[in-house]
C-alpha cells in the first residue's frame, strides 16, 4: 500500500510551489472552512467536514471573460481573451471530498455534450489534478449515500487519499493522471502498511430511492403535481443553493463595456431567477417559483442522469446548508420517493 | 502624453439649464470645454444610475442643473428631484465619493453667465482633486477579474445541533392556534403564513398552513427571525395563487408590512394580520444555546419600539413589558458615526473592500420584502444598466441602486445583512439613508400606513445646504 506521511505532504505541497504549481485546498478564512488556494502548507486544515465552496470554483469560476471585441468603422475585430498570466495555471487540488470530485465529472458530462466542448473548462480541467481526501464523518446534511456515493468513493478523483489512525495518508492511484503525479513526486510517497481510520457513513435517507424518482420524474403527468408547490411556496429564489452545488453550471453571457469596445463575460446564473427561463416573447415557461425550485429537483434526478447519463445531485448537502428558509432537498427526495410509491402499486 | 483635462458629465433639464447654456452660447459667453452636457426632459428623470454611469465611462465629476424651484416645466419634477438627491447626496458622501465630484444646481434659461461660471467652477474644482483614478480603478479591476474569492458568512450549518435544548414555545401559541383554526375554517382566510419547526432539521421555517387540521404546526419562540411579510407581495406567486392570506407578524414585521400597505402591494383587507408581542429573536438560529443570550439577539431588537405590534388585525399575547431603552447609540449607529467622521478617502476603501467580495448572487433582493418588482434593473440589459458580473465595478454600481432603491422605505429587518453569503454589511447603508430620512424629512418608515413615503412626495421647504 502506498502511504503519505503528513511530514511528506508538507513538503509535496513545499516542492509544487516552487514549481509555480497552484496548490488548492482546504483552509480556514474568517473562521469559515473553505477551498482556496494556498502560499504554505500549514494553511492546510482538514478538520472540516466539507468546505463551504465547492471545487467548482475553479474549474468553472463564477465570473470569466470570453473574448475582447472592438468595433470599428472597418468591422468587428474579435480576440479570445487571456487568462491572468498568459495561461491557466497548473492546479492540484489538494483535500477535495469525494463529493466534489465526483460533481467534477458531472460538470464534465455537460461541458463535453454532444461534442460541443467548452474550451475554458476543458483546458482547466486538463491543467487540474485532483488529489482527495476521502471523509471518515458527515454531518447533518451529508447524504452521500442516498445518490450512489460513498465517503470514500473515487469518482472524479486523481489520487485518492484515505486518513490513517496514526494521522497519515494511504494513496490510491485512480486515473493515468493520478498515476503519473505519483511517479513524478515518487520521492515523498512510500510504500508499507497502514491502519486506516474507521469511516462513519452519513445514514441512507429512509425511504428514498434514486430510480423510483427517476420514474415518477419521467413522467410529464407529474409536472403540476401538488408536491411541487407545497414542498417550495416558501422558496425566495436567492440562488444560494446553485452557487453552492457542485453540479450546477448554468452560466449566462454578457458584453461588458462601451459601444465600442468591450469584454464578453460568462456568468454563473441559476435557475432559481424568476427570468431565467423567459422568453423574448415575454412568456416565462417556469413563471413560478415552486417551478423553478422543480426544474433544480428535476435537473438533479432526472435531466442529468437522462441526458448526461451522469451524476446530478453528489449528496453534498450545501443546498441545505444555505438554505435561507430551510428547504431541503431530502425531505424532497423522500416525498418524491413516496409520490412514486403511491403510483405504483404494490405487486 | 497629453495633459489631464477634467471630463464632466452635465445632466441638464431642456427646459431651464439647457436653454441657460444655449444662451450662453448664442451671446459668445466663454467657460471651460470640459463639460459633456446630456439633455434630459426634467431634473426628475436624471436617475442616480445615470451618474453611477457616467463615472463608469470615465467621467472624473458630474453636474446635474435644472429649472429653480418653482419654474419646473412639469410644476414638481425638479422637486422630486431635490428629495431624490438629498438622499443620493447622503449615500455618496456615506461611501467615500468626495462630495465635490457630484454638484447640483438651479440655472434657469436667462442664467446663461450663471451657467458658465459654475461650469469653470466646477471644473476647476474637479481639476483641483485630480483624476477620479479611485473609480476608473474599479473598472481596471474588473477587466483583470476572472473568477471570485469567497469569503462567507457564519450562516452554515442550519440546524441547531442535537443535545442543546430547543427553546420554549410563548405562552400565547396555542391562542395562535386557535384564531389560525378559526380563520381558516370560517373561510375567512385561505392560508396562515407561519411558523413551524423543519421535518428534518431543528431550525424553525416559515409554514404555509392550509387546512384546519395542520395549525398545531404553528409555533413562536425566540428563533422566529425571518420576515415573513416577503411572502405577501405579488412576486410570490404561490403564495399568492393560495387565496388570501393571514400573516403571524412581529412588529418589525408589520413594519415592513406597512411599507407594503402604504406602496399599494397589498390592500389592507387583502390580508389578516396575526400581530405577535415579542421579546426579542435571535440573528442565527444556529448559533441557540438554550437561551436568548443578549449576543445571539438580532441587531434588529436593539432599541425596538414595536414588541408589541403597532398595526394588526388581532394582537395576540400580552402586551409585551415596555423594555427599557438601551443607553446610547446601537451598535449600527455607532458603526454609522464612526465611518462619517473618516475621511471620504477611508469610507471609500472601507466600502470597496466590502464590495469586492460580492458574488452578485442578489440574495440581498431576494430576501428583501420591500424589493418586489417584476422586473429589476439588473435584468434589463438594453443598455445594461448594472453590469452582471462579480467585478469590483458591477458590484460597486448594484450596491447603489440597491441601497437608492430602499431610501426611506427600509424598515432596518436585516434580512438583506443574513442573507449575505459574503458578509457585507449591506443594513448599514440602509440604516445611513434613513438617518436622512429623519434628519431632512422628519420621517420613519415603518409607521404609518397613511403616510406617503418620502421619495414619492416633496414639500416646497424641503431643506439643503449643497445645490448652488
Amino acid at each position: 500500500m502506498t502511504r503519505l506521511t503528513r511530514n511528506n505532504l508538507d513538503r509535496w505541497v513545499e516542492a509544487l510551489l516552487a514549481e509555480r504549481i497552484r496548490v488548492v485546498g482546504p483552509v480556514m478564512q474568517a473562521g469559515q472552512p473553505v477551498y482556496a488556494p494556498i502560499s504554505r502548507p500549514s494553511a492546510l486544515d482538514f478538520s472540516s467536514v466539507i468546505p463551504r465552496n465547492s471545487i467548482k470554483d475553479f474549474l468553472f469560476p463564477q465570473t470569466e471573460t470570453v473574448m475582447l471585441y472592438t468595433i470599428r468603422k472597418t468591422g468587428v475585430e474579435v480576440t479570445d481573451a487571456k487568462p491572468a498570466g498568459g495561461e491557466f495555471p497548473d492546479t492540484v487540488i489538494l483535500g477535495a471530498r469525494p463529493c466534489d470530485a465526483a460533481g467534477m465529472t458531472s460538470l464534465r458530462a455537460v461541458f463535453t455534450w454532444q461534442g460541443e466542448e467548452d474550451p475554458l473548462f476543458l483546458e482547466r480541467l486538463a491543467r487540474t489534478t485532483v488529489v482527495t481526501l476521502a471523509c471518515v464523518r458527515g454531518d447533518a446534511c451529508c447524504f452521500c449515500t442516498s445518490v450512489g456515493l460513498a465517503p470514500d468513493a473515487p469518482a472524479g478523483s486523481d489520487l485518492l487519499l484515505r486518513e490513517t489512525v496514526d494521522g497519515n495518508f494511504s494513496v490510491e492511484a485512480v486515473t493515468d493522471k493520478g498515476t503519473h503525479l505519483l511517479a513524478r513526486w515518487a520521492q515523498y510517497f512510500e510504500e508499507g502498511a497502514e491502519t486506516l481510520r474507521p469511516v462513519i457513513p452519513p445514514p441512507v435517507i429512509e425511504r428514498s430511492n434514486v430510480e423510483k424518482m427517476l420514474g415518477w420524474l419521467s413522467d410529464p403527468a407529474n409536472y403540476s403535481h401538488e408536491v411541487w408547490s407545497e414542498h417550495a411556496a416558501q422558496c425566495l429564489g436567492c440562488g444560494a443553493c446553485t452557487y453552492v452545488c457542485p453540479t450546477c453550471h448554468c452560466f449566462d453571457l454578457t458584453d461588458e463595456g462601451t459601444a465600442y469596445q468591450g469584454d464578453r463575460r460568462k456568468n454563473w446564473d441559476a435557475c432559481q431567477f424568476d427570468h431565467f427561463a423567459a422568453h423574448a416573447s415575454g412568456h416565462n415557461p417556469r413563471a413560478l417559483q415552486s417551478q423553478r425550485w422543480r426544474n433544480r429537483f428535476m435537473c438533479k434526478f432526472h435531466f442529468y442522469p437522462t441526458k448526461f447519463s451522469a451524476a446530478g445531485c453528489v449528496g453534498c448537502g450545501r443546498c441545505i446548508r444555505v438554505c435561507y428558509v430551510g428547504l431541503d432537498i431530502a425531505e424532497m427526495m423522500e416525498k418524491v420517493s413516496a409520490c412514486a410509491d403511491r403510483q405504483v402499486p404494490d405487486a | 502624453m497629453a495633459k489631464w483635462e477634467p471630463k464632466i458629465v452635465a445632466f441638464v433639464c431642456n427646459w431651464c439649464t439647457y436653454a441657460g447654456a444655449d444662451l450662453a452660447g448664442v451671446t459668445r459667453t466663454q467657460y471651460r470645454p470640459n463639460v459633456r452636457i446630456v439633455r434630459v426632459p426634467c431634473t426628475g428623470r436624471v436617475d442616480a444610475q445615470f451618474i453611477i454611469k457616467a463615472f463608469e465611462s470615465g467621467a472624473d465629476g458630474v453636474l446635474v442643473s435644472g429649472c429653480h424651484p418653482g419654474d419646473c416645466h412639469y410644476i414638481s419634477g425638479n422637486l422630486h428631484a431635490k428629495r431624490r438627491w438629498i438622499f443620493f447626496k447622503g449615500l455618496t458622501d456615506f461611501l467615500g465619493i468626495e462630495p465635490e465630484r457630484i454638484q447640483y444646481a438651479w440655472v434657469s434659461a436667462s442664467e446663461a453667465n450663471k451657467w458658465a461660471r459654475m461650469v469653470d467652477a466646477v471644473t476647476e474644482t474637479v481639476r483641483g482633486l485630480g483624476p477620479f483614478t479611485r473609480y476608473h480603478a474599479l473598472r481596471q479591476a474588473a477587466s483583470e477579474q476572472n473568477g471570485t474569492t469567497m469569503i462567507w458568512s457564519e450562516a452554515w450549518l442550519p440546524g441547531i445541533p442535537d443535545g442543546v435544548p430547543l427553546p420554549e414555545e410563548a405562552a400565547f401559541v396555542p391562542l395562535l392556534r386557535e384564531k389560525a383554526r378559526e380563520l381558516l375554517e370560517r373561510g375567512e382566510v385561505k392560508v396562515v403564513i407561519g411558523y413551524g419547526w423543519a421535518r428534518r432539521q431543528r431550525r424553525v421555517v416559515p409554514v404555509f398552513i392550509t387546512k384546519p387540521d395542520d395549525v398545531a404546526r404553528l409555533v413562536f419562540n425566540p428563533l422566529c427571525v425571518n420576515n415573513l411579510a416577503v411572502y405577501l407581495p405579488r412576486k410570490q406567486q404561490d403564495v399568492a395563487k393560495m387565496g388570501k392570506p393571514a400573516i403571524v407578524a412581529k412588529g418589525c414585521d408589520i413594519k415592513t408590512i406597512v411599507v407594503l400597505l402604504q406602496e399599494e402591494q397589498i390592500a389592507r383587507d387583502g390580508v389578516v394580520i396575526l400581530g405577535v408581542s415579542c421579546s426579542g429573536v435571535v440573528y442565527r438560529q444556529e448559533l441557540w444555546q438554550g437561551k436568548l443570550a443578549p449576543d445571539l439577539l438580532s441587531p434588529k431588537c436593539a432599541g425596538c419600539d414595536v414588541k408589541t405590534p403597532h398595526v394588526a388585525d388581532c394582537i395576540i399575547g400580552e402586551p409585551a413589558p415596555s423594555a427599557p431603552e438601551p443607553p446610547g447609540p446601537s451598535e449600527a449607529q455607532r458603526q454609522i458615526e464612526a465611518l462619517d467622521r473618516k475621511s471620504p478617502a477611508e469610507r471609500w476603501e472601507f466600502w470597496k473592500d466590502h464590495f469586492e467580495r460580492c458574488i452578485k448572487c442578489y440574495a440581498c433582493s431576494q430576501v428583501c420584502p420591500l424589493c418586489y418588482c417584476d422586473r429589476c434593473i439588473t435584468e434589463k440589459n438594453n443598455p445594461q444598466w448594472v453590469e452582471t458580473s462579480a467585478h469590483p465595478q458591477g458590484n460597486f454600481s448594484w450596491n447603489v441602486v440597491r441601497a437608492i432603491h430602499l431610501a426611506g422605505r427600509c424598515t432596518y429587518c436585516g434580512e438583506c445583512d443574513r442573507a449575505c453569503p459574503v458578509n457585507i454589511p449591506l443594513n448599514l447603508l440602509n440604516r445611513k439613508l434613513g438617518m436622512v430620512s429623519e434628519e431632512s424629512f422628519g420621517y420613519r418608515s415603518g409607521y404609518d400606513e397613511k403616510a406617503h413615503p418620502p421619495m414619492v412626495v416633496f414639500h416646497p421647504d424641503d431643506k439643503e445646504n449643497f445645490i448652488r
